[in-house]
This record gives C-alpha cells, structure tokens and sequence, in this order.
C-alpha cells in the first residue's frame, strides 16, 4: 500500500519557489518505510550563503551565511533506533553512501496556510538507488549528537579560525530511523543555524559574532533581512 | 546554485566595511552612527539575537553610541537650595520620586539632599562625561549644590524568558494553542512530570510552606518590580491591589497602571516576563482543578512596570519603584532583573533595608560565562538576598552547554547574601495567553519570585512580633539562610531554599545590621584618590565608574579577579593602565587615572599620551546629508481652467499643491498611481518625469490647457492629495481592489499597487473608475456650440484638469477598494452613496486649498450659505456643456433664467428621488449643511467680537484678519468633517449600506474617538439628516445616543462556557494580524499578509463553529451577524491606529464578514448578501461592535427583491443590475447626464 507523509507547514527545499529562497540554510528529506513500524528519514541540510555585492556587474563583496546548525528530529511516541553518529570531519574528508529504496513513499505538503508550491507532490520509488556524498576539503568541523530517546539532536560547529571555502556551499547528510508501535508515525524536525557570520569573497570568516551582528543590522536597515529563524516542520504518515 | 544575491549601494558597502575593519565595538557602533537605536532593538528581537550574550551590551552600547534624547539625562543628587528654581528649563531638572523619599525629609524641613532627574542640553560622547563635565554650568545651578551626579544608564539583563511558545523571541504573537513542556536539551535537568513540582516538600517546600500560613487582614504586600503583568492571564495573582500598581517605564503609557501594553505599541516585541515572574510569586489557578502556581497566592501583590524588557531599562525607573515600594509599606520585593551598580540604586537599597522592606533579586544569568557569571546588581548588594539557580536534581544551574542561558553565581565575596532555589522547568504564564502555560521557564527570573514568596510567607506568620525596621530583613534572611538544604556554598550561597523550615526558625531580632551597601569597590579608592580620609564627590562618581567598567571589561576582570579582596601593586599598574586605554571608559575619568597613575607608579603610563590625545575635530562635517524632502511642490488649477480666463478668478486659480515626496518614474508613476497618457484615439502622449531638474526647480509644468505633460502632473497631484485625506482619516494605506479575476469572482489575489490613471482615455462629457482595469478614465469634450459657457464654441474641455472630477473619480476607486460590494444596487441609496461620497471629498478639498478659500470667504463676507465656488463642483464642465451653473451645486443652483436660489431642504425628496445622483445630492446637501452650522458655531464668537456683540457685519468688505481667522476656522471644520465621514466607513455594514445606517457611522466613529463634542459636531449632523428625512429604520428617536451602534451583547454566548475561550481564541487572532502589520510599510506585504490573516480567521471561525455545540455555535455565529450553516467570507479585514484629540490611543481591527445567497426576483435568481462588519478594540482586547445585515432576514430580503425587480423593469436602472456589467461607474455617469 503506499504511503504518504504529510509535512506541514511545506517548507522543504524543494518546494521553495526560487525567488523565495532567502535563507542561509534550507532542509530536504527523503522518508522511507524499513517495515511496518519502522520509518527512516534521510535529511539534507543544505548550506547556501548569500552574496552581498554592490550593484549588478560587481563582483561580491562579502558572503553571508552560517557555519554550524542544530537540528533536532522529536518523534511522538516513537523510539529511536538509528542515526547518524557524532564525528569529527577532517580535512578532505568524503563519504559516499548508496541505498536502494525499501518502499515506495509520497511526500506531500500539507497546506494549511495559502503557500505557493512549486512541484507538489514526490514519489520516491521502490528500489530506486540513491547516492549520498558529504565533501568537506580544507575545512573541518564537528558533529556532535544527543539521544533523546523519542529524537536525537545535532549540533553541527565549525572550530573558528579554519578555512570554510568548501563548506559553505556543502551540504549535511543525516539520517535517522526511529519506530512506532501502535501509534501514528509522526514528529517534528527542527533546524537552526548556529550563527549568521560575513565571509570575504574567498569565503572566509571575517568578522567576530558582534561585527557579524551589526553588519546584520546594516543590511536590514537597508531593507534585507537575513534570516536565522529557526525552521520546524511536523511530519505524520497518512496511509 | 545561488537563489538570492543581496545588492548594496556604495553607501552600505562603506558602512560593512568600516565595520569590519573597525578595531573596537565603539568604533564599529561609530559606522552605523546615524542608526535609532529603537530599530536596532527592532532588527535584534526580530534575528532572535536578543538572547545572545553580545546582544545586550551591544544594544547598551548602541544606546550610548547613538544619541538618543535619552543619552543626555543624567541622575544628579541636589542640596536644595534657591539656586534650583532658577535652574536652566532647557535641562528639564525636576524631582527623581514623585512623592517625598521618607530619609531626611521629614517635618517638612526638606533639608536632605534629593535625587533629580535632567536632560542636558549639550551631549557628551560619553554619559559619563556628561556628569563630569560642566554639570553645573548645563544645569544653571551652583556646583556647591551637586552631590552626585550618574548617567541614568540603560541596563541590560540577560535573559531566556524573552521568549514565545516555540521558543523563539516575541515577534509575532504566540500560538497560544501550542504546548511546551520542559526542556531537557542542553543538559538541561527535567523536574517531575507534574505541575508546580518546584513547589513540592522534595524541592523548595513552597506547597507545604503556603498550607501553613493563614494570611489575615493586614495581609503581608509583595512589590513585584518587572516588565508589568497580564491582568487577564489565569496565572495573574486573585489579590493584586489594583489602585496601588504603577508603571515607572520610560513610554507613554498609563503611569497608574502596571498592565503590560502588549505587542506593537512602544515595542514591537513587549515580552511579557513579568507576567511569568508575577505568576510563580502569587499566581492563581491555571485551571479549575489545579493548584495555585503562586508559592504566595494569598499575599497582597502591588505589581510596578519599570520597563518594556527586561533586555533593557533604566536607572532611574527602578530606583523610582523601589522608593515607591518603601512609601506603600511593602513587606517584600521581588525582583527578577539587574544590572550594573548605581548610586541611586545603592540609596534605595539602603533606604529600603532601614523601613524593613527584604529586596530579593535575580542573580542573572549568562552564557558560557559570558559576559561574566557574576552576580548582578542589586543582587549584589548586601542588604538583598540574591537568587541563584540549581537544578531538580540539586547541582548548579551552572556547567550545562555552553550555548544555553545559566544562573551566575559569585565571586565568593558576593554570595554572603546568596540562597538558591529552583530552575529550570518551571511553570511560566504565556503573555497575551490567557489560559497557557508553558512549562520551561528558565533563568533565575523564575527562581527569585519563590525565594520572594518565602519571605512573604514567614512575614505574614511573624507578622506580629517583627518591627518595621530593618531587623525583620536580617530576620527572615537568617531564617531562610539557616534553614537551607546545605549545597555547594560557591554556586548555591547559603544553600536551596526550603521554605516550610525556615517557618520553623523564629525571628531573632537581636542579628548585627549590615553595613550599609556601597557601590563600588574598596581597590578602587586607592586608584582614585588616597584611600584614606574623606572622600570627595568626584572621587565618588570617578569610583563608580570604574565599577561599572569593571563588570562591563573582561580585560579588567582577567586582573582582578575578586575586587573584594587584596589587590597586588603589579595589578593595581596593569588595572589602570587597562582603564587609560578602555575606550568605554569616559575621557575626564582616563585622565584622572593617567594623572594618578604618574602618583602611583612614578612614571607616565605606556602609550598613556596617544590614548588620551585630544582628537582634531573638523570646522564643520565634511559629508553632508542631504535628507528627502517632505513634499513635491506641483502646480495645478484650484478649481479648472475656465477661472483662469476671468479676471475675477484669475488670481488665485493657479496654486501650488503640496503631494507627499516619492520619486517618481516618468508618467508620473509612483507608488500609488500609474498616469499612462494614451488618449482614445491611440495617440500616446510623452510622458512627464517631474524628477527631472528644470520641473523640480519649477514645481512642475505651468498651468495650461494645451500642455499634456501637465494634465498628466495635475491628475498626478489631486489623486495623490486625496489619497493623503484618506490615509490621515484611516490610519492606513490606500489599497486599490485587487485586479478582476474573469474566470473566478472570488479570486482576490492579484495585487494591484498602481491605479492606471488616463488623463484622454474618452472623447466623451464624462469620467469615471473602473473597476475591471482598476483605473481613472478621464474624457474631453468640444464645448457647446450653441451655449458654451466662458468658453470658444467647440473648443475642448478636459474633465482632467478639473480638480473636482479628479478628486471625485479617486475617491471611487479607494471607496471601491475599502468596500468592493458597495457597487452592488441592492435598495436606492448603494450607488447613491458611492456618488455622494466622492462629491463629498471632492467638495471638502476646496476648503484646504487657502486662495481660494480666503477669496471666496471675502467675497461671501463669511456667510457660506451664500453663492460662491466652495459649494460647487466641476463648474467649467457644467458651463461647457450648456448648464448655466457647476454640474454639481451642494447649497443652491440656477433657474433657467440664470438666477441662483439657494436649495431649500424638503424631507420628502428622500422617499421621491431615486437616481443615483439625485439622490446621493441629498445626501451632500446634508453633509454640506451640517458643515456649515459647524463653521458658524466656530466662528460666532469671531463674528461677536469683530461686530461688537451685536453679530451684525456692516456694510462692505471684511477685515483681511477676519477674512483668514475664518478662512481658517472654515478650512479646520472642512477638514474634520472630512476624517470624520471617512471614518464612518470603518462603522458600517458591509452590504446594503443605507444613508441612515450611513449616519449611525458617522456618529459612532466620532463619538469612539472623540468623545467629548465641545463643539457639538455630532448634532449637527443629526439636525441636518434630519431636515432631509434621511432616517435609520427601527429607531424609536433620532437623539446621538440613540443613533451610536449598540455594543455587543455577549451573556447569549456567556451561557456556554467554552464561547467565551472560542472568542479569546478569535481575538487573539485579530491580535495576530494587527501584530503582523503594524512594521508592514510595503503595500504589497500587507495586502498578501491581509489576505493571508484573513484566510486564517475564516479557518479559526470554522474550526469554533465545529467544535462548539449546535445551540453555542449558533449563538456564536448570532453575535457574529453569521448563519453558521452557510458558507461565509472575511471579506475585508483592516487595521486602524487612530489617536484622539486628547492623544488616545486606539488600535482597532475592522472585519467584514459576508454570506451571499440567491432570491428569486421575476422568476431570475439574484444575489443576496448579508453579513458584519466588526469593531474590534485591541487594547481590551472586546468586540465593541457587530454592525448586522442579517442575510435570513425575510423583510431585507422582500425590500431587496422588491427595489432590484422595479429596476429591471426600468430598462436603464437594470444596467447596473447585470451580475456580469463590466463597467458601473460608466454607464452611473453617464446616467447623470440624463438625470
């Protein structure tokens, strides 16, 4: 029988119309059913910073973006069993992964509030194969985590002073899988920037949290908010 | 893959560099120089920054950096003396304490010296050089009259609490429908799975302590010094002494109140903490089976605003509610906030522990440490008792993650005062939530109101046995402190509160007094001065500013470490020479220290003379800034062109008007209006740009008749000018309907931003909006051949250069755009509305344009009743096309022999006319009489005078004087009646509007905003409906009270309980949407925010029908003027600021519901429309009125099928009664020309 997932509010990055896209730092996710209890979701966080650039032929001036994120998975009633552990990324570190889907899962926005959506709604099917590769050169960083039990939480943080060239246009893989019995398949995910720091146009961190926070305030004066708001979406599986 | 580049213009570019490369926050502050520091607390709320630990030093920072009104006031401690009443009134000196300070002032004889408060009128780049620096000179009095003198510095406390439901910072308003429960993140530690468990006998025994205690008459009081509380919050005390509370913040609001203004007044992100920390201090029941949240519910609780945030605050309001508290007599203060030490709170504190009033305050909390984990002020003084943290499990509120908020703690020589209690996890009442809760307050903000209500608890018990002095502070301190469970004494003092056993520990009141609390540290006299001997003022001020610097410089921390203890000589030279070089620091106070420094260290100090050096300051600023002008300066014909053909006229026909500066692109096209000139005949005309330089220098083209480009500018500056009326009267912008969707009647979703205006769209007499284009098409005409008025025959008139016709067509599209049903012909006066109310507009302009005014009033001597242009409309289009007189006339019109009667007012007219212009003249005239018995009652006092009580003017011309006192009592009236029908709007129904309905608005909307009718406007307009029969059915009389709206009646809905939470839940969405909007300043935003708030509420009022049972949901949907059956639509929802004469505030939100039907009408179904339009006061928050137009009632819809078949029957009424008629405002005017 397939399987839908509602997410509400529809704030994936894939169904984010492009001219709509302002933030620092977006989720995707990708859920799939390992049984008849069992519901794993790979999440993807995607790192994107904004260029600050004076008029249109310039090149830019500064970058803004962020260099860590927290990101809390909470199920209702549910009960983890597996998920990405804490490690240290070293310089030049890569990891690729490949799984063949299990079962063939909808994902679809639950509207309740008048959004425009592009695409709508995503099939991932059965035994399609899907590759995942985390990439991080000349920088490091580190993942730590939390079981909670019914969750987990990341706290992703890049030590200061090191080179982010790369990751700031990286992307994090997680993936956890948590069980249900007797219970609806649902939760919530969180996501968090860490901090909004300015990068140089080599991509490098410039200012301390105080500079950071008034060139913040410089650009909203001029109208551009950056947002660091804290992304929640709740997920419920409808048969 | 990038989505979004942010563009910067070489401006910002500069400001981000300069920031970047600055090499201090001062420095990096200095590049944002001309920033409000308001918005930065804005944009700091708003980016959830206010929680870091930079945030608040920087937002003081910010507030010292950037001069602020407020950057100038210093405290100043005075002798009294004659000298202060010639003090300098620039410098506004007045009293620190309403009421006298109990020390010293005794008997009348005033002889202390008192705290006072003052802006100097000269800033200073540091506060506290301000109070260094000719203090006595700015103040204008003697300098042997200043004892002291401090900045009234912004304080800032840290603070998790600041916090919504989802655990974001209050920007817009809570979902009170969500539940948060504790939070174990961070390391967190959880309390028990059941309510209240911090009041448990395993934790602070604060359940079993209350039990213990029967409070009697005189109860013991507890002073709760915060951000204000929420008085409608179940958590809010049952015994708060209502006539006691205050508010000592520093805005405009109510000072005998201590209610929390709520979001979206003074700041957009008022917090509501007080209303957490009230509830854990005396709270009542969360619900009708709970147990008290409050660790002291039966106390008397005086509650005293001090500020907005606890982020922010100032000196001097707390110091004033602690000297408030002393003068009520209360027993207890409980203080959840702090922050740097001050002499005027040093004073209070004092004065407090002498009358016997026991201080318990935060400790603060931190972040990692920083900026430093020690406790606060007043904390930290010792006659307190200071609060820190500890977990459910007993450890520290200390050491979790460091990126989470922490309790401070020492240093050692600080935690001699210092018990802990409980937190994290505790119950926190949910402002703006009546009934919420959430269960993870945080901070000790919510461990110090248990401690607080501890002390309450053992007063009451002792109450009989201790004095009124300072002795039951060191008595219940040593109860407490004696009877704590023993803990890790560096973190927790004396240990964790266990409030049933120290009611054990009976008072002793033979303890030793402590000394008198000080602010500053002992190290510091010897930097400052000898250390010995007496020390003088100066030294004193030079000593608190170091403490100051102390606890705001890590720098200075890293060398002493505890200021309490022996500082070595090593240190004390690296101490001061640390404060030469502390930027933060003032200049006198560096200079002081570089001066003692050669005394002490004998040599001069490293780098010393750099850092001290005067800066060079240029003659005058070498950027200028050159602000946007208020205003565009366009020229225009006052009334059309024909004036300026007569030498009468001539003089004043050509006026500059004044339109609200915007640039504007060539058309013009601005934010509002689009003038596209392409005339019937496909001729596209060029464009004016009136930015250009040579029409800026010349406030646009010249007036004439054959010049496009200014017909493009003057329907520009008319439009423009009316839109300023209306969004003066309403409060808010103008938003043209959205663009007509064809396939779908119900699509609002296409934003309009510009109405199109066309100055030559007709080669036809006539103009008029459209609604399917959503703009203003204006014609031209050859001039009658046979009686072409001031006119060549067959030479062109264009109803462009009319101010009237301008003014008249503009005000249909906004009234299309505020009211989209009101052109639907459902009884005689909808479209006769329409009509009149543009005339209306049209007619009031005259009066604000002051040659003309001034002209016609001297050649009328006063008398507005009498024959002159005020009273006429588009009159070069009446000449022209043959009528002897203005197309238009409100106060009279010519015979056919060319003479002028004035019009006689005949109650019958309004049941005989009933084409839509005829009849809407009805209702001019009586707006236009009810104007003029205004302007006389105004002006007959003038008129008294200038006749020497006779009232009788003699013959001949006015005095000019007279001319302009009139003119401007008449352009005064003008423009209140003018607000005043543009308000009644916003009072109306929002279908099948009726001139009496009409009428009801008009005096409702006055009377809600002004309620006081000196010069009894409202009557005049009864009087003047009056004599034209124009009625309200079903009134039994026709007084103003009568004809106000009913407020609603809500014991129908009252009998079902769970109504009363549905229309709470209802409220606090409007609250939501007038939230959401007040910083929207981009049309565009705010309509798609509208429609979407409007889309929520129509989801909210859904989900209350289901969920209520049949008979509440349809008493519900009753008080709502709903059928809760069929479907219904928020059709208009609107905000609206509006303040009274008397400055009140009034922040509404109008809601228009509807429902629509179909009736049969000769065999044809119709459509029938009922529905609400709702006045919501935000600041009760209520319903103040339902204004029904009930869509089951038979008698409306008989009446409405009846007018709807006569006008079928007529074939050209039936015109406007097509469902599908493209054009109605055409085919209405060009009605008029049959009239």
């Amino acid at each position: 029988m397939e399987k839908t997932l509602f997410i509400t509010p529809p704030s994936l990055l894939r169904w984010q119309p492009k001219d709509d896209r302002s933030e620092i730092l977006y989720l995707d996710l990708e859920p799939d059913f390992l049984d008849e209890n069992t519901l794993r979701i790979d999440l993807n966080i995607v790192f994107r910073p904004i260029p600050v650039k004076r008029g249109w032929l310039q090149t830019r001036d500064y970058y803004v973006g962020s260099t860590g994120a927290r990101i809390i998975f909470e199920s209702v009633d549910g009960k983890v069993k597996n998920y990405t552990r804490a490690a240290a990324l070293q310089v030049n570190y890569e990891n690729t992964y490949k799984r063949s889907r299990n079962a063939t899962v909808k994902l679809s926005p639950k509207i309740s509030t008048p959004v425009q959506v592009e695409g709508g709604e995503v099939s991932f099917g059965k035994g399609a194969e899907r590759s995942f590769t985390s990439k991080f050169s000349g920088s490091e960083r580190t993942l730590s985590d939390v079981d909670l039990g019914h969750g987990v939480e990341w706290e992703l943080t890049l030590p200061e002073g090191q080179a982010v060239r790369d990751y700031l246009m990286g992307n994090l893989f997680l993936y956890v899988e948590c069980s249900w019995t007797n219970s609806p398949k649902q939760g919530r995910i969180k996501l968090r920037p860490s901090n909004v720091l300015f990068f140089d146009e080599n991509r490098r961190v410039i200012v301390d949290q105080t500079k950071a926070l008034l060139m913040q305030f410089a650009l909203y004066r001029l109208g551009t908010r950056v947002n660091r708001e804290e992304l929640s979406i709740d997920f419920k599986e409808t048969v | 893959m990038e989505d979004r580049e942010i563009n910067i213009d070489e401006e910002t570019f500069k400001i981000l560099s300069d920031i970047a490369n600055s090499k201090s926050d001062r420095e990096s502050l200095a590049s944002l120089s001309s920033a409000d520091p308001y918005e930065f607390r804005k944009f700091l709320n708003e980016s959830g920054a206010l929680k870091n630990e930079q945030a608040g030093e920087l937002l003081r920072a910010a507030y010292t950096a950037w001069r602020t009104e407020k950057s100038d006031r210093i405290l100043v401690k005075l002798h009294p003396s004659v000298a202060l009443a010639a003090a300098n009134p620039q410098a506004n000196l007045r009293p620190l304490h309403d009421e006298a300070p109990l020390a010293g002032d005794a008997f009348g004889m005033a002889a202390a010296p008192r705290w006072h408060i003052a802006e100097l009128p000269e800033g200073a780049e540091n506060p506290w050089d301000l109070a260094h620096q000719h203090l006595a000179d700015q103040l204008g009095v003697d300098e042997s009259a200043i004892v002291f003198a401090e900045p009234d510095l912004p304080q800032s406390f840290i603070d998790g609490t600041e916090l919504g439901l989802d655990g974001r910072p209050f920007a817009a308003a809570p979902d009170c429908s969500a539940l948060v429960g504790q939070d174990g993140t961070h390391n967190k530690v959880l309390g028990p799975d059941a309510f209240a468990w911090h009041l448990g006998d395993a934790f602070s025994q604060l359940g079993s302590a209350r039990d213990a205690v029967m409070f009697s008459e005189p109860r013991t009081r507890i002073a709760h010094i915060d951000t204000g509380y929420d008085p409608s919050h179940v958590g809010a005390p049952e015994r708060v002494l209502i006539n006691l509370q205050r508010s000592f913040a520093d805005d405009s609001g109510n000072p005998n109140s201590a209610t929390d203004p709520g979001r979206g007044r003074a700041f957009p992100d008022n917090s509501g903490h007080g209303t957490g920390t009230i509830g854990i201090l005396a709270g009542g029941r969360a619900g009708p089976n709970s147990t008290y949240l409050g660790g002291a519910y039966q106390a008397d609780v005086v509650p005293m605003r001090v500020s907005n945030s606890v982020v922010l605050f100032y000196v001097s309001a707390f110091a004033k509610a602690i000297e408030y508290a002393v003068q009520q007599g209360c027993d207890v203060a409980s203080i959840s906030m702090g922050g740097l030490p001050s002499r005027a709170w040093s004073e209070a504190v004092n004065s407090a522990y002498e009358a016997g009033l026991c201080i318990v305050a935060a400790a603060g909390n931190n972040v990692g440490g920083a900026p430093s984990h020690h406790v606060v002020y007043p904390a930290r003084y010792r006659r307190t008792i200071a609060v820190c943290g500890v977990m459910a499990n007993g450890q520290p509120y200390y050491h979790i993650q460091p990126t989470a908020l922490q309790g401070s703690w020492g240093p050692d020589s600080s935690m001699t005062s210092a018990i802990a209690t409980f937190t994290p996890n505790i119950p926190w009442a949910v402002f703006g939530c009546q009934t919420t809760l959430r269960f993870n307050g945080e901070g000790t903000s919510a461990a110090t109101p248990q401690v607080a209500a501890a002390v309450a608890l053992w007063f009451e018990k002792y109450k009989g046995v201790l004095p009124r002095d300072w002795r039951r502070v060191e008595a219940v301190r040593h109860a407490l402190f004696s009877s704590a469970r023993p803990g890790d004494a560096q973190y927790l003092g004396h240990g964790i509160l266990q409030a049933r056993a120290a009611l054990d520990i009976s008072p002793q009141l033979g303890l030793q007094k402590t000394p008198p609390d000080r602010d500053t540290f002992a190290f510091l006299r010897v930097i400052t001065g000898l250390g010995i001997g007496e020390v003088s003022p100066r030294e004193e001020m030079f000593n608190l500013e170091l403490t100051q610097r102390y606890l705001m410089n890590r720098e200075l921390q890293e060398i002493v470490t505890d200021p309490e203890k022996e500082v070595s000589e090593k240190d004390l030279r690296q101490f001061m020479e640390a404060v030469v070089h502390d930027e933060g620091a003032s200049r006198e106070l560096r200079k002081h220290i570089a001066k003692r420094y050669s005394i002490v260290a004998g040599t001069t100090i490293p780098g010393g003379a750099a850092a001290l050096a005067e800066p060079i300051h240029p003659a005058c600023n070498r950027e200028i800034t050159i602000p946007k002008p208020p205003y565009r300066r366009i020229r225009a014909y006052a009334v059309d062109p024909s004036l300026s053909t007569r030498l009468q006229t001539a003089g004043f026909n050509e006026v500059t008007l004044k339109v609200r500066w915007e640039e504007l692109e060539p058309g013009p096209t601005g934010e509002y209006l689009s003038v596209v000139d392409t005339d019937s005949a496909d001729v596209t005309y060029q464009p004016v740009d009136l930015d250009s330089p040579d029409l800026l220098a010349q406030d646009g083209c010249p007036p004439s008749e054959g010049n496009a480009a200014f017909h493009q500018q003057m329907v520009y500056a008319i439009a423009m000018t009316t839109i300023e009326h209306f969004e003066r009267a309403l409060g808010r912008p103008v938003l043209w309907r959205p663009r007509i969707n064809p396939e779908n009647q119900f699509d609002d979703s296409q934003f309009v931003r510009q109405l199109t205006v066309r100055p030559h769209a007709l080669r036809q007499a006539n103009a008029f909006y459209s609604p399917k284009e959503v703009a203003l098409l204006f014609g031209y005409f050859e001039a009658s051949a046979t009686d072409p008025g001031d006119h060549l025959p067959g030479s062109k008139v264009y109803a462009c250069l009319s101010h009237d016709i301008v003014a008249h067509e503009t005000t249909h599209a906004i009234l299309d755009g505020m009211h989209r049903r009101f052109n639907e012909p459902t009884n005689p006066d909808v479209l006769a509305l329409h009509e009149a109310f543009a005339d209306i507009v049209a007619l009031m302009q005259h009066f604000t344009i002051p040659e003309i005014l001034e002209n016609q009033i001297g050649k009328t001597r006063g008398d507005l009743k009498a024959e002159s242009m005020l009273g006429s409309l588009a009159m070069q289009f009446g000449r022209a096309s043959g009528k002897r007189g203005a197309l238009r006339d409100a106060i009279g019109s010519f015979d056919v022999n060319g003479v002028w009667a004035p019009l006689l007012p005949d109650p019958a007219d309004y049941h005989k006319i009933m084409t839509p212009h005829n009849r809407g003249a009805l209702l001019v005239a009586a707006v236009f009489d009810a104007f003029i018995s205004i302007y006389e009652k105004r002006t007959e006092d003038l008129l008294r005078i200038y006749t020497r009580g006779t009232g009788v003017l003699p013959p001949g011309a006015i005095h000019p004087d007279l001319v302009r006192r009139l003119a401007g009592e008449a352009s005064k009236a003008a423009s209140h009646v003018l607000n005043i029908c543009i308000r009644a709007l916003d009072y109306i129904p929002p279908v099948d509007i009726t001139f009496g309905e009409y009428l009801r608005g008009i005096i409702t909307a006055d009377y809600d905003l002004v309620a006081d009718d000196r010069y009894f406007y409202r009557v005049a307009f009864v009087e003047a409906f009056r004599r034209r029969g124009i009625y309200p059915s079903g009134l039994d009389t026709l007084s103003v009270d009568t004809l106000r709206w009913q407020g609603v009646d809500l014991s129908p809905i009252y009998k079902y309980p769970e109504s009363r939470e549905k229309l709470m839940l209802m409220l606090n969405q409007l609250k939501s949407y007038a939230d959401a909007c007040v910083y929207i300043q981009d049309r565009e935003e705010l309509f798609f925010e509208t429609r979407k708030q409007r889309m929520l509420l129509h989801e909210v009022l859904t989900q209350i029908f289901a969920e209520l049972p049949p008979e509440a949901a349809t008493e519900f949907a009753g008080m709502l003027g709903l059928e809760p059956n069929p479907k219904f639509e928020v059709h208009e929802l609107r905000r609206s600021m509006r303040f009274s004469p008397d400055g009140k505030y009034i922040p509404q939100v109008i809601v228009a519901l509807t429902q629509s039907t179909t009736i049969q009408v000769e065999a044809s179904p119709q459509p029938f429309r009922g529905g609400s339009t709702l006045i919501v006061d935000l600041s009760k928050p209520a319903i103040d009125y339902s204004i029904r137009k009930r869509i089951d009632s038979d008698n409306r819809k008989e009446r409405t099928a009846a007018f709807i078949g006569q006008a079928l029957r007529d074939p050209l009424q039936a015109l406007f009664m097509q469902p599908d008629r493209a054009e109605p405002f055409a085919a209405l005017h060009s009605l008029a020309d049959l009239d």
